[in-house]
Formats: C-alpha cells, structure tokens, sequence
C-alpha cells in the first residue's frame, strides 16, 4: 500500500497537478445468518482497489482500478489528470482548493477483540443458540439471527504531504422472530445497531 | 394505473407471494390457495424467460433452465416457481428459480409476464367516468404479507379523470392497499405493455385499471 500510494503522489507531483490524492482500500466483509436452524448466509468478501483524485488547471478527474501495480498505478493517475484537463476546459470557474495542513498519522478502531480472529464455528454456535431460544414454544414459525462484520484498511496519500493510514473494523448482530397464523408478525432486536464483538458475544 | 406503477407493487407478488418457500412458510397469499380462483378472471400471469423483449439468464444459481411456468390463470392459481430445496419441501414441480445459494428467500420469479388486455390505455382512459390514472408508485413497502397489504407514493403525474379526459393534475397521494383485493377488484387490462426491471428481475406489465382502489392519505405537493 505504502509504495503504491507514495509511487502515485511522486508522478502527481511530478505533473505539477494543482492537488491529487490517492486511496487504497481494502475491505473484508463476513455475513453471517442462521434460519430456522440452518445456515442462510455464509459470506467472506475481501476487496482491494485504489482511487485517484486530481485537480488540474482548476479542474477535477477520477480514475480508479482494482490492479495493484506500479503501472498500473501510473496508467491511473495519468488517466485522471487527462479527465481533469478536460473537465478544467469545460467549467465556468476554476476550483480552488481552502488551504488545510497536512497530517502524518494512523488511527486504529480500539477493540478487545479482533472480531475476524473469533472462529466461524464459535459464531454459528451463538446463531443457532439464538434460533433456538427463539424457536422453543413453537409460536415463532421463522427465526432469523445474523452477524456481520467489517474491517477497513484505508491509506491515504495526497500531494501537499498528507499519509494516513486507518484500521477501522466494526460488528453487528441482531434477530428477528416471525409469529405467522392469519396474519405475519415481525418482531427484531435490535434495529440494526453498530455493536463491537464482546457485546454480540452477550446478545 | 400505469405499468411504472403496477410493476412497483407487482415485484412483491413474486417474492412474496408465487415464492415457494413463502408458500411453504405460510406467509403467502397462494399458501392454502392452490388451485382456487383467488384473483379477477381478466388477470393470467405467466412467469416466461422467452416472453421479454431482450434475452434473460436462462437458468438458474443451481444451473437448472428456467422453466415457463403459469401462475395464474383467469384468476385461477395455478402454480408457483420453486428451487430444488422448496421444490422438494412443497412437492411441487421443480421450475429452476432458485437464487444463489445459501439463502433463506427462497424461489423468486425472474420474468413475471402479466398478459395483456384488448383495450389500449387510452380507450381505458376514455371509457373512465371519474377516476384517478397513476403513472408512478414509489417508497412502495409491504405491510402485510398475506394479503399484501402495501403502502406507497403516487409521483411524477396524478391525474383526475372525468368523463372520459384527463382533467386536471392533483397533488400526491399515498395509498394503502391489499393488492390481492386490488387485483380481484379489476376493470381492464390494458393491451400494450412495459419491461419492467426491478432487483434482478424484468416484468412485463400492462396498464391496469381497479375499483375501490384506497388512498388513504393526501400530500401539498
């Protein structure tokens, strides 16, 4: 990531782009959802891109891709600074950027847990506890209980000296019961929220 | 109503009513209902790969061809789509209409085909004494899902019409409706219709005109 956001600024600035910007994402999302005790939903999803912002001549351009290479990188950011020279032909004002300082930092999620070091079995056996107690009595005809979680690594890099890099993971869980007879029923808990691991752990 | 409207509520006949599993789960309208007249006798729908103007995945997520299959007929309910795993469930015929797998929606039509009537809309139009035309729903939401009770927005163009002609334009409205009643409450059908895509699905939908049709609040714009 460090190479790749460094190599993308180097050619920026190299262009003398007015400003430029590169971010490289790396997204793992995992889903996780039990019904009616079997599996609904088993999902593991990383994904990996850069994107290129630049200003030229007062004008923006974008370019993005999902190869990570050195140039693949340069095809890149060359293909943004081609769009903002033609956007900066184009607009009635030129923009202008307000000035702000550049930071060097890096900032972590503060966890207990990393939620993605729990294993698959230990969550699916919470899933279908909770599909269990929801099941016992047999009012409940559809039982729903799911878990997602996200982990974001995000380095940012831009031309007036800004590197910053995140580690940003969030969690939730929740489920749903479903009473059916003349009519259907939902009732769910909670309503979507954001909630780190050891909370799900008690859910 | 305008086909940009029926096909904004007409998306939850498939996956909530001609689903298998809603049938197996007993959430749906055909649940108890197979084979019984539970719609208006104008009203057929065909669930039919070959019938949209530009062509559709031909199978399904488990690799089975989509099968032509006809859910309603004159009203009647005939049959419902399925996917191996509801096919087995319900005993029915297995249609090739699963989503991918795992999944806990069950079978989803992929190219629900409303046939269309002998009159244009216009002519429908014409023949109208007093009535509202429709030409778009949206924030259209289920609220019940036996009976398909939905709730939605009319936009981009209501219309009165009186004797005959469009009269006027008037302001949104919201209506709460169940569908299933709204779809034994037909008048006409009309003859020409729209592709309609909507999450992963196209439907063919004609212009369809109802009685006692319930709005059942009003807006200032």
């Amino acid at each position: 990531m460090k190479s790749i956001a460094a190599k993308a600024v180097e050619i920026m600035k190299f262009k003398k782009v007015d400003f430029g910007d590169i971010r490289i994402i790396e997204e793992r999302v995992q889903s996780i959802s039990v019904k009616n005790m079997e599996i609904s939903e088993l999902k593991d999803d990383t994904t990996l891109g850069f994107g290129v912002r630049v200003l030229y001549n007062g004008g923006w351009g974008f370019a993005s891709s999902n190869i990570m290479n050195m140039s693949e990188v340069e095809k890149v950011v060359n293909l943004a600074i081609d769009i903002a020279k033609s956007s900066s032909e184009h607009i009635n004002k030129k923009v202008k950027l307000a000035f702000e300082p550049s930071y060097q930092d890096i900032w972590r999620t503060p966890y207990l847990k990393d939620p993605f070091s729990v294993p698959i079995e230990k969550k699916l056996e919470i899933l279908f506890k909770v599909n269990e107690i929801l099941l016992k009595g047999g009012k409940i005809k559809i039982a729903n209980s799911k878990m997602d979680f996200v982990k974001t690594h995000k380095r940012y890099a831009s031309t007036e000296g800004s590197d910053i890099e995140q580690i940003l993971v969030y969690s939730g869980a929740g489920y749903n019961a479903v009473a059916i007879g003349q009519e259907v029923q939902t009732r769910s808990y909670p309503g979507g929220t954001l909630i780190c691991f050891p909370w799900v752990m008690n859910i | 109503m305008e086909p940009l409207a029926v096909g904004s509520f007409f998306v939850f006949f498939g996956y909530m009513g001609f689903n298998a599993l809603a049938y197996y789960e007993n959430r749906s309208f055909a649940s108890g209902n197979l084979g019984k007249k539970i719609f208006n006798d104008k009203l057929t729908i065909v669930e039919d790969p070959f019938a949209l103007p530009y062509p559709v995945m031909p199978f399904d997520f488990e690799g089975m061809p989509r099968q032509r299959v006809v859910l309603v007929e004159n009203g009647v309910l005939k049959n419902l789509v399925t996917d191996k795993k509801t096919a087995k469930l319900t005993g029915l015929k297995y249609t090739g209409h699963s989503l991918f797998e795992p999944n806990a929606v069950g079978a989803v039509p992929a190219s629900l085909c409303i046939e269309g009537g002998k009159k244009s809309l216009k002519e429908i139009i014409s023949e109208t004494e007093y009535g509202i035309l429709a030409t778009e729903f949206h924030y259209t939401n289920p609220l019940k899902p036996k009976t398909l009770e939905i709730t939605g927005m009319t936009r981009n163009g209501t219309y009165l019409i009186e004797n005959g002609k469009i009269k006027k334009a008037v302001k949104n409205m919201r209506f709460t409706q169940s569908m299933v009643d709204a779809m034994n409450n037909i008048i006409d059908i009309s003859s020409e219709r729209e592709a309609y895509p909507e999450w992963g699905q196209v439907m063919l939908i004609p212009a369809i005109k109802v009685s006692n049709f319930n709005f059942s609040s009003t807006t200032e714009f």
